[in-house]
């Protein structure tokens, strides 16, 4: 197992999961000038934004072991969630590509570091 | 009863949050400093630039010293290197203070005195004390401003009405006020649980201290027994008859088995001159979140062990958070992380504060009251003032000339000159026509002197000391480079502050009018 690796996919997953639950408030689509969301759609962002905070979280403890990766996740979910709201007006484009792109190599990540 | 409930604690929150924020912004900057307090002494202190010793040894090293030093010293300590602190420090107490000096341990050879407290010596006393040492004053004004902060949070919690909905809420395009709430807000609610347990951690921490009346009841004139119980300490009164001591070397290899795997944090001997003497040694705690150090003390005169520390189970919870609030461990990500969280939350305090002066404002400037001009002026002595006064200290650091008599006071003063600089600054602004409703100007003026002495501070170093930017990347002295690299970042988002500040004139807004006749 390469805790590198976890740790990296973890702080990408979290990344991906703030963006997801970012993009589910309606009042933030609103001001983006983004589509309304049916209830349906809305549970589902919620859904995949805490599924990927979970596995954030995992992947932390597995990089980390139980003390150090909660503590590292509720800082790194927090900070992350952060910059992510604090860019979001100045670029939606550059935020929802990262979360894209978070979204896509944090499993490859875990999958890797599991690996070696 | 509800809306009862949140009109209280909006009072609560409004009022608290004024009378507290500066000292909370003072506790937060500095405990946010102090996460790479060890950096700013490599920073400060040239001559500790050393490469990382290979092996460490207490006989042939800091025994010498420590006899040349304190040869009647009751107490020795000995702080042993790590990856953060390439020096060995050496303590004694002298009868009337605790006295250190620091030792290259490549060379075996003692330092000069540092000239400077640095931030180990400055910074960080500063987060916990104030630096208000007569009878524990420091202490309990600290614990006076952290309850102050868990009231705040939990106060701040019950008046957020939409706080799921406000989650994900920063608007930089609208008024001042409202991009201020949002900041204030995204900054808090993120933030929420490190902002908790570090403020209850940071209590739980002095938890001798502020137990001291129930511990004087309980033990009366024995209080001193009370930490030897809690720490599992040895301590034995002197048999007053001469004494060698084994060697410490062979203890801490010992002690080092006895752990399994750990380097050493501390060595203490305690009456090295004398046929009682005992060796206390600590394990480095680099490797878990609890600060603990699973002590071994020894008998100092035949290397026997005497004890292993067995802490008992409230001690392991107070240690667990001592641990997580003062980071003793070796994990560089939590670490940064840790200084971005404190930056973050000085940035909710003192947005909290911009947001009671901007709602009044235009209130109390049509009532002819001027009591915001004042809060404003505190806060930007408060907040930018102890940034604008940190950074001149810096700076002062490189202009002082080594060996000066009292050098290491004379930066402490320059940094208390400055702040009251930064207060009487923003106060003279507020009385100077036209432009006394202006509330931004002094915060401007501020941060462009922050934006410069950051750069100079950056500068300094490299004139002074010749380790600039470009050679300690190169030769890997990652603690000086990295102190230069946030000055610059520093400086720059100083810069974009003060321009921005320029930018936006204060008009009131049609938002802020309305806001203001909701609110009447």
């Amino acid at each position: 197992m390469n805790a590198m690796q976890f740790a990296a996919g973890s702080a990408l997953a979290a990344w991906a999961g703030m963006a997801a639950l970012c993009f589910q408030s309606s009042s933030q689509r609103h001001r983006m000038g983004l589509r309304e969301q049916t209830r349906g759609q809305q549970q589902r962002f919620i859904a995949a934004g805490s599924a990927l905070l979970a596995i954030s979280l995992a992947a932390a403890i597995a990089a980390d072991g139980v003390s150090f990766g909660i503590v590292l996740w509720l800082c790194q979910a927090g900070i992350l969630g952060a910059a992510l709201i604090c860019w979001l007006p100045y670029s939606m484009t550059g935020v929802v590509t990262s979360a894209r792109c978070a979204a896509a190599t944090a499993p490859l990540l875990l999958a890797a570091g599991n690996w070696w | 009863m509800k809306s009862g409930l949140r009109h209280s604690m909006d009072y609560l929150h409004t009022w608290a949050g004024v009378l507290f924020s500066v000292l909370l912004f003072l506790v937060f900057f500095m405990g946010t400093l102090s996460v790479f307090d060890r950096e700013i002494d490599r920073w400060m202190m040239p001559d500790t630039r050393v490469p990382q010793p290979e092996a460490v040894s207490f006989d042939r090293i800091a025994l010498p010293h420590l006899r040349q030093l304190a040869p009647d010293s009751r107490q020795w300590l000995v702080q042993y290197p790590s990856p953060r602190d390439p020096v060995m420090r050496v303590g004694w107490n002298d009868g009337k203070e605790f006295k250190t000096r620091q030792v290259d341990v490549n060379t075996g050879r003692l330092l000069p005195e540092a000239g400077s407290k640095g931030g180990t010596g400055f910074f960080f006393p500063f987060h916990y004390s104030f630096h208000i040492k007569w009878n524990d004053v420091g202490y309990w004004l600290l614990a006076i401003v952290s309850i102050a902060m868990l009231i705040l949070l939990v106060s701040g919690v019950i008046i957020h009405k939409k706080i799921f909905a406000d989650f994900f809420t920063f608007r930089p395009g609208k008024s001042t006020q409202r991009a201020t709430l949002d900041v204030h807000n995204v900054s808090s609610v993120l933030l929420l649980p490190f902002h908790f347990i570090i403020t209850l951690s940071g209590l739980i921490i002095f938890v001798f201290i502020y137990m001291k009346p129930g511990i004087s009841l309980m033990y009366g004139s024995e209080a001193g027994k009370v930490s030897q119980e809690a720490f599992g300490q040895v301590i034995r009164a002197p048999a007053k008859q001469a004494g060698e001591l084994a060697s410490v070397d062979a203890m801490v290899a010992q002690a080092q088995a006895l752990w399994g795997s750990g380097g050493v944090r501390r060595v203490s001997v305690r009456n090295p001159q004398d046929r009682n003497a005992t060796v206390e040694i600590q394990r480095r705690p680099h490797d878990q979140v609890a600060y603990e150090t699973h002590t071994v003390t020894f008998d100092g005169a035949t290397g026997a062990v005497l004890h292993r520390q067995n802490v008992s189970a409230a001690m392991t919870v107070q240690r667990f958070f001592s641990g997580l609030h003062m980071i003793p461990f070796d994990h560089w990500w939590l670490r940064w992380m840790y200084f971005a969280m404190g930056l973050v939350s000085c940035v909710m305090i003192g947005t909290g504060l911009l947001l009671w002066v901007e709602k009044r404002r235009v209130r109390q400037e049509k009532e002819g009251r001027i009591s915001y001009r004042i809060v404003n002026a505190v806060a930007a002595a408060g907040c930018m003032g102890t940034l604008v006064a940190t950074l001149s200290m810096l700076v002062a650091n490189k202009l002082l000339p080594a060996g000066l008599p009292g050098r290491a006071a004379l930066e402490q003063w320059i940094f208390f000159a400055v702040w009251l600089g930064a207060l009487i600054h923003p106060l003279a602004r507020t009385w100077q026509p036209p432009h006394c409703t202006d509330t931004r100007i002094a915060w401007r003026e501020q941060a462009w002197a922050g934006a410069l002495l950051a750069v100079l501070a950056v500068a300094m170093n490299a004139v002074v000391t010749g380790d600039h930017l470009l050679r300690t990347l190169d030769r890997g002295t990652l603690a000086v480079a990295g102190t230069d690299l946030v000055l610059l970042v520093a400086a720059a988002f100083a810069a974009i502050t003060a321009r921005r500040l320029s930018a936006r004139p204060a008009a009131i807004s049609p938002e802020a009018t309305s806001m203001m006749k909701a609110a009447a």
